[in-house]
């Protein structure tokens, strides 16, 4: 080899004095000429066709429509999103302009993360424009508490790391099939990992598109009476995260990428991510249903998050007040409007409950995959008596109508309470009586008398006294149906057709002899 | 550049091999590939400045390297 010498040529220009100015116009520039601009109408456009359209038909709860738009808008933005990153992380073998900026003083490894920021800012703030649009439709809607933010940073993280995914895939693997096909493996791959979500203490939860217990879902008792739990969406964060900071890593790794100080930061970055997503995916796998509906991982768990919320709860205006949490204020009329013919049966009577209060369900998994709806206690507990009322469904929720609602309501609630009434207060069931479902049909005519009184309340509140089948007790309580044809069913029927004063002034007149069999069926008016 | 085999290469007064001076090196580097590549979607100032920010010149000079080369009426 001969050797050569040059005189050194002078500096040209000295060297920036303000790196993060020069950075700052970088972005500028880029954010001014970025393919991710032109995919924001797409984003939108998925956003509104499906996450925006499947939260507005849930209920107008906070949490029912925050976790629904949880599961959706993550899968509406990755076609644009990581296909947009893709395209620009592509953009240098596809312009021909790789030997021009491989031999420029910043580092690859720098330049690229300038790009592929300036692609997730154009993303973020697409996500951010259509989630705060949601949110304010949403409080416009919601009659009580406020926005859920787990769901909406969890969303916010995948944009990062889908982002980061895409360019990393775009600038590692210059291909002009590299794009399309990120695409279309993102998109599927993040959709296959709802699936392998099933029951508690399964590491498919870690997946972004599962929103608390996997056989819940968006459901109005999770999140109402007791807080959201973050528990779930820190672990799929950080595993969101690890994802974005694996992928940028490994940008930084090939040589050229920078110097051995920036590559070594860069494998740093890829294996801290790495592990950060591997810790995230092994804490899924310890996550439990809690009792209140929500998933808890030990090691993340605060158990300040257990305590209940407290509200002050909207109450109606009849001879038993119904009170309901302030988010259900919109079905509080539904409600009244279905128990208030009993509510004014048997309002004010020994035994009857003091005031009807919706109660929390208890959430508990089952073996099977399944998870069981478990109410507290006894409906009526207390003195004064409370009967504790379960919404477990609502208006709008798996195509339930109001009217189907308030049936529901009524059926559930209506013969419990003349059950309190009728036998004697505390909600003791008929069918816990002695003789008692069997002997409204056979036994002695003062139980036949109570059985023909509690149908004959229950017959102007929407109940016929032969439903739902005649001598087995009504759900959710032991009242039992009586037989056409039977002097049970005629002296229920005479008893319903009296006017409501009638019928109330002659229960209040005779209820403890009633109770104490001494009144017989034709004894009934 | 290609490393050499033996012995040292001093390029522009600097050892190529040490990212440190490799970068200085490039901040005087002019290079013109045979195949012109470019993004479209900028305009010829902001494919200057993008470039000379690459390279670390300050961006103040700019608009006066777009001049130079006799492209200010292009430059939007």
């Amino acid at each position: 080899m001969t050797a050569a010498s040059a005189p050194a040529a002078s500096r040209p220009w000295p060297a920036t004095r303000r790196p993060g100015l020069a950075t700052g116009r970088l972005l500028r520039l880029e954010l001014r000429r970025n393919a991710m601009l032109w995919m924001l109408p797409v984003a939108i456009g998925l956003f509104w066709f499906d996450a925006y359209r499947n939260t507005m038909a849930m209920p107008p709860l906070w949490n029912m429509r925050a976790m629904t738009m949880q599961h959706g808008v993550l899968l509406d933005f990755v076609p644009p999103v990581v296909g947009g990153a893709a395209w620009m992380g592509w953009r240098d073998s596809r312009r021909h302009t790789t030997d021009m900026v491989a031999v420029t003083a910043r580092p690859r490894w720098a330049r690229q993360l300038i790009t592929w920021a300036a692609t997730t800012c154009w993303a973020m703030a697409g996500y951010l424009g259509c989630v705060g649009v949601l949110y304010a439709v949403i409080a416009q809607h919601a009659a009580w508490g406020g926005p859920l933010w787990w769901p909406a940073a969890v969303g916010a993280a995948g944009i990062p790391a889908m982002s980061a995914v895409g360019f990393a895939a775009g600038a590692l693997l210059p291909s002009r099939f590299t794009t399309p096909l990120i695409t279309v493996i993102a998109f599927f791959g993040l959709g296959f990992t709802d699936p392998l979500a099933h029951g508690g203490k399964s590491y498919g939860q870690i997946s972004p598109l599962i929103v608390g217990a996997v056989d819940i879902g968006p459901d109005p008792g999770v999140g109402t009476f007791y807080h959201y739990l973050p528990d779930l969406s820190i672990a799929q964060m950080m595993l969101l995260a690890g994802l974005a900071a694996a992928a940028l890593g490994l940008l930084g790794l090939p040589a050229g990428a920078g110097g051995r100080l920036l590559r070594w930061s860069a494998a740093a970055v890829t294996a801290a991510g790495l592990l950060a997503a591997g810790i995230a995916v092994a804490l899924a796998g310890t996550a439990r249903l809690d009792p209140h509906g929500m998933m808890i991982i030990p090691a993340l768990h605060d158990a300040a998050n257990d305590r209940p919320i407290r509200y002050t709860p909207v109450c109606s205006h009849t001879a038993i007040p119904v009170c309901l949490n302030p988010a259900y204020t919109a079905y509080l009329p539904v409600v009244t409007a279905a128990l208030e013919p009993v509510l004014g049966e048997v309002g004010g009577l020994p035994g009857a409950p003091d005031r009807i209060a919706q109660a929390a369900l208890v959430y508990q998994q089952e073996p099977d995959n399944g998870i069981s709806f478990l109410e507290r206690g006894p409906p009526i507990t207390g003195s004064p008596p409370v009967l504790h009322l379960v919404l477990d469904q609502i208006p709008g929720e798996q195509g339930l109508t109001s009217a189907q609602f308030a049936a529901q309501v009524r059926a559930d609630n209506a013969a419990l309470i003349v059950d309190a009434v009728i036998y004697g207060g505390n909600g003791r069931p008929a069918s816990r009586v002695p003789g008692g479902s069997a002997a409204a049909q056979t036994g002695g005519q003062g139980r036949q008398a109570l059985a023909a009184v509690a149908a004959g309340l229950l017959g102007p509140a929407g109940l016929p006294p032969a439903s739902p089948a005649a001598g087995e007790p009504r759900p959710g309580s032991g009242l039992p149906g009586l037989a056409p044809g039977t002097p049970a069913y005629a002296a229920a029927r005479r008893f319903a057709a009296l006017p409501a004063p009638a019928r109330r002034g002659w229960l209040a007149a005779h209820l403890v002899a009633l109770q104490a069999g001494r009144i017989t069926l034709a004894q009934l008016p | 550049v290609i490393p050499p085999t033996s012995g040292t290469l001093r390029l522009l007064g600097r050892d190529p091999g040490r990212y440190g001076p490799r970068r200085e090196i490039r901040r005087r580097l002019g290079y013109l590939p045979q195949a012109l590549g470019y993004y479209p979607g900028f305009t010829v100032a902001e494919f200057v400045e993008y470039f000379a920010l690459l390279k670390e010149m300050p961006a103040a000079r700019v608009p006066g390297a777009v001049a130079t080369v006799v492209l200010a009426q292009a430059r939007s």
